[in-house]
């Protein structure tokens, strides 16, 4: 489905709230998600696979481990940066060192999250690929730069040393998020002209969430809900 | 400056009055000022008045397009609720002017609103159903050689009532940020305002053309101060509310705004004469404009008599001996009259009037309107800090004790049926978990009571580790902070709470009049009621629509 950036943003708010996500973590998500897909990069894939990670206890919450490394709560598993985003946000300015996150189960979300949310400074994800020792994304004070084969401003600055460590390698997002300015442009633009591509299980596995969010319809509900009555002839 | 405790009240919100800040007013002003062409481009309407038709906006560097769908509709079907299936009339802002293509996508799409899929060149959704009572007098009049009746026309004031309009990203449709820099649509709900305004375009050309064909011989057109009167109605229930809630830094600026302009008049030293005859004739005119304000709310009706009883006492006073205009700071003395000796009712539309005055003051303020602006959390914020903030910005929130379920009585959600929003009882209708995250005062008042199992040099970010469900809140609080006017200083989910006082607020900035409270929940309006049609824009005086009265019989 087409989306516009605001469906990709509400879907994903409904579907994190639906699926348990506490309020605040979710809207982080859709924030992070709707900055994300205005590059042209897959937001939507990127947080139902975080969202089933959670609930499927791959990727659970995060725990300090010596002051500036972001472990997974439970060992042998994941971190999930649905977390973990709002952490490293949070800590930004309290932690004096590059924050070290563990094995967190989508990198470039977690980028999306602190360089949507914060405003100046370098942040730095690597993360270990077959092809390439230092492939990822950085957010430096020029905006955002895709490590590999290409690189270009992304967005505004963002604010503190983050480094991530992965053992293991986190899915490819795709080759095509290694560009040049030319190309960033130009995704920019067919984003705003046709809209986020979601694919149809990833706005299946979203409805289905959001839908837990809706109250089933009732007779007092239909009637006295919304406090209008069902006829309007005059 | 009035403060946030006393404008963000809801028992002041719900008094509220469009002003010459309110974003109809802003768009008709552009419109004059560019010298916008406003003309039907396809009029394919069957005698009925069913099929399709065109209008194409042209501003000086863009033209857009308002798409109609007109067809037919059961009795059973005219409903205004979210919940409705088809309508009269559906309408698509396009951007730019359609190919035959897009007439035809459009012509399956729009009709199912909700359920249809759009994309970035179209702007804005809307729908609209007739007011049979008067789209059905206007026609056969019309069709019979004579004028309506103008006290029909006050009585209900629109041929058709919007009951939504549908931007920003809805169901595919352009996203607002592809549109800011635009300068027509810079401001906050400009293309909204324009689809509006195109629509009330429509409706009247509409019954015209529906009356010609059902007696080209006797047809008479509609007189253009008949067709001056009457605006566009919209029905509007609970899902105007929760954006005042999501979206404190735009309310902050729009209530902030409005305060300056107040401001600004209320200091001036000395009225100039002919600023105290505009006040003179405007005070006149609203009293007029109160006289026709129609409603069946009885409650709402009472306030309406104490209204026009408090501006004869107000113009009795500003002509008696004691008239405050010629004396130092007139417009002050004014405004605490009305605080003083008149209803609250009266006190806001003093301010409308008040601001009316001073154009040059007040307009270029219309540029403060807008925002993106979205606060970070600042985790670094020690906890004293976040108690401080709560007991001094949030004191109000306090009032309400949530072991006493009188606070508690409500909670607000979004139904399956179309995604309605609605007003649940908590203790004896299911689904209370799934509330949306707007009670406000609970959740401050939850997060302070969690604020003392905390040291007060903790950091925030260590709480927010802890228990990430404050997280909302916690960033909320440091928001208001910033922005003190954007929250809305009532307990949403008590008994006894009036959404309707936050619709009518965010409905007068919209620039809406003649407010019609059909419950707590639910209300029709009026809009562009007097505003100029499109071939009056290019003159002078295209701005002096506000407080509209009904036109004189020939």
């Amino acid at each position: 489905m087409q989306a516009s950036l605001a469906e990709a943003e509400s879907l994903v708010l409904k579907a994190a709230v639906g699926a348990g996500l506490e309020p605040g973590l979710a809207s982080l998500s859709a924030r992070a998600t709707r900055w994300l897909c205005q590059y042209g990069l897959p937001g939507t894939r990127l947080v139902v696979r975080a969202l089933t990670n959670w609930l499927e206890r791959r990727s659970v919450g995060v725990k300090w481990t010596g002051g500036t490394k972001l472990s997974a709560v439970t060992e042998n598993q994941m971190v999930s940066v649905l977390y973990a985003g709002a952490v490293v946000i949070d800590h930004r300015s309290l932690v004096r060192a590059p924050i070290t996150v563990t094995s967190p189960d989508e990198p470039l979300l977690l980028l999306a999250m602190v360089a949507h949310a914060i405003g100046d400074g370098p942040v730095e994800i690597t993360w270990p690929d077959s092809s390439s020792n230092r492939q990822g994304l950085q957010v430096d004070n020029d905006g955002c730069t895709f490590l590999g084969e290409g690189y270009g401003p992304l967005h505004r600055s963002g604010t503190l040393d983050l480094c991530l460590t992965c053992d293991w390698n986190p899915p490819a997002v795709t080759g095509s998020v290694l560009w040049n300015d030319a190309a960033l442009v130009h995704r920019q633009e067919s984003v705003y002209k046709n809209g986020v591509e979601i694919e149809r299980a990833e706005l299946l596995f979203l409805d289905q969430w959001g839908a837990k969010t809706l109250i089933p319809d009732s007779d007092i509900s239909r009637e006295k809900g919304a406090g209008a009555g069902r006829i309007d002839t005059d | 400056m009035r403060l946030p405790s006393e404008v963000m009240r809801p028992e002041r919100m719900g008094a509220a009055f469009p002003t010459r800040l309110s974003f109809m007013r802003s768009l008709v002003r552009r419109l004059h000022r560019e010298q916008w062409k406003i003309e039907p481009t396809a009029f394919d309407l069957d005698d009925r008045g069913y099929g399709h038709a065109i209008y194409a906006a042209r501003g000086p560097h863009r033209t857009y397009s308002l798409m109609v769908f007109s067809n037919p509709l059961r009795e059973d079907q005219r409903t205004d609720r979210v919940i409705a299936e088809s309508w009269d009339a559906c309408f698509v802002l396009f951007d730019g002017l359609p190919t035959s293509a897009e007439v035809k996508r459009l012509a399956v799409q729009a009709p199912r609103q909700e359920g249809g899929r759009f994309c970035p060149s179209d702007l804005i959704l809307s729908r609209a159903n007739r007011s049979v009572r008067l789209y059905e007098h206007v026609r056969d009049a019309l069709a019979e050689g004579r004028q309506p009746d103008i006290a029909r026309l006050a009585e209900v004031g629109y041929l058709m009532r919007t009951t939504a309009v549908y931007g920003n990203g809805k169901f595919g449709t352009c996203d607002r940020e592809r549109l800011t820099d635009r300068p027509e649509f810079a401001g906050p709900f400009q293309a909204e305002m324009l689809i509006v305004y195109l629509i009330r375009c429509f409706t009247l050309d509409h019954v015209e053309h529906v009356a010609r064909c059902q007696s080209p011989d006797t047809f008479v057109p509609m007189a253009s101060e008949n067709k001056r009167f009457l605006g566009i109605g919209n029905a509007t229930g609970l899902g105007m509310a929760p954006f005042l809630i999501t979206h404190p830094e735009l309310i902050h600026y729009w209530a902030n705004t409005r305060e300056i302009a107040l401001q600004k008049v209320r200091s001036m030293q000395w009225a100039q004469g002919r600023v105290r005859q505009r006040f003179h004739e405007l005070l006149q005119r609203v009293m007029g404009h109160v006289a026709d304000w129609c409603v069946a709310d009885e409650a709402q009706r009472r306030r309406i008599d104490e209204l026009s009883s408090d501006l004869v006492r107000l113009c009795a006073w500003v002509d008696g001996e004691t008239s405050p205009l010629e004396r130092e700071t007139p417009w002050n003395a004014v405004y605490c009259w009305a605080v003083t000796e008149a209803s609250i009712e009266c006190q806001e539309l003093v301010v409308s009037l008040l601001i009316e005055l001073y154009p040059g003051e007040v307009d270029p303020l219309e540029e403060c309107l807008a925002t993106d602006a979205r606060t970070p959390l600042d985790g670094s914020m020690q906890i004293e800090t976040l108690r401080n903030i709560i007991e001094q910005v949030y004191a109000w929130t306090f009032e309400s004790d949530f072991n006493d379920r009188a606070s508690n009585t409500y909670f607000w959600y979004y139904s399956e049926d179309k995604m309605e929003p609605r007003l649940g009882f908590r203790d004896n209708e299911v689904g209370a978990e799934c509330e949306m995250p707007i009670a406000v005062a609970r959740d401050v008042q939850r997060l302070y009571q969690c604020l003392s199992s905390f040291s007060a040099v903790t950091p925030v970010a260590t709480l927010l580790m802890q228990y990430p469900a404050h997280r909302h809140t916690v960033g909320r609080v440091q928001t208001i902070a910033q922005y003190p006017y954007g929250e809305v200083q009532a307990n949403l989910i008590a008994l006894g709470s009036r959404p309707i006082d936050l619709l009518r607020w965010k409905l007068a900035f919209f620039g809406a009049s003649k407010f019609d409270p059909k419950s707590n929940l639910w209300t029709r309006i009026t809009l562009y009621q007097g505003a100029p049609l499109p071939a009056d824009l290019p003159q002078l005086d295209a701005d002096d629509w506000c407080f509209p009265v009904r036109p004189r019989v020939a």
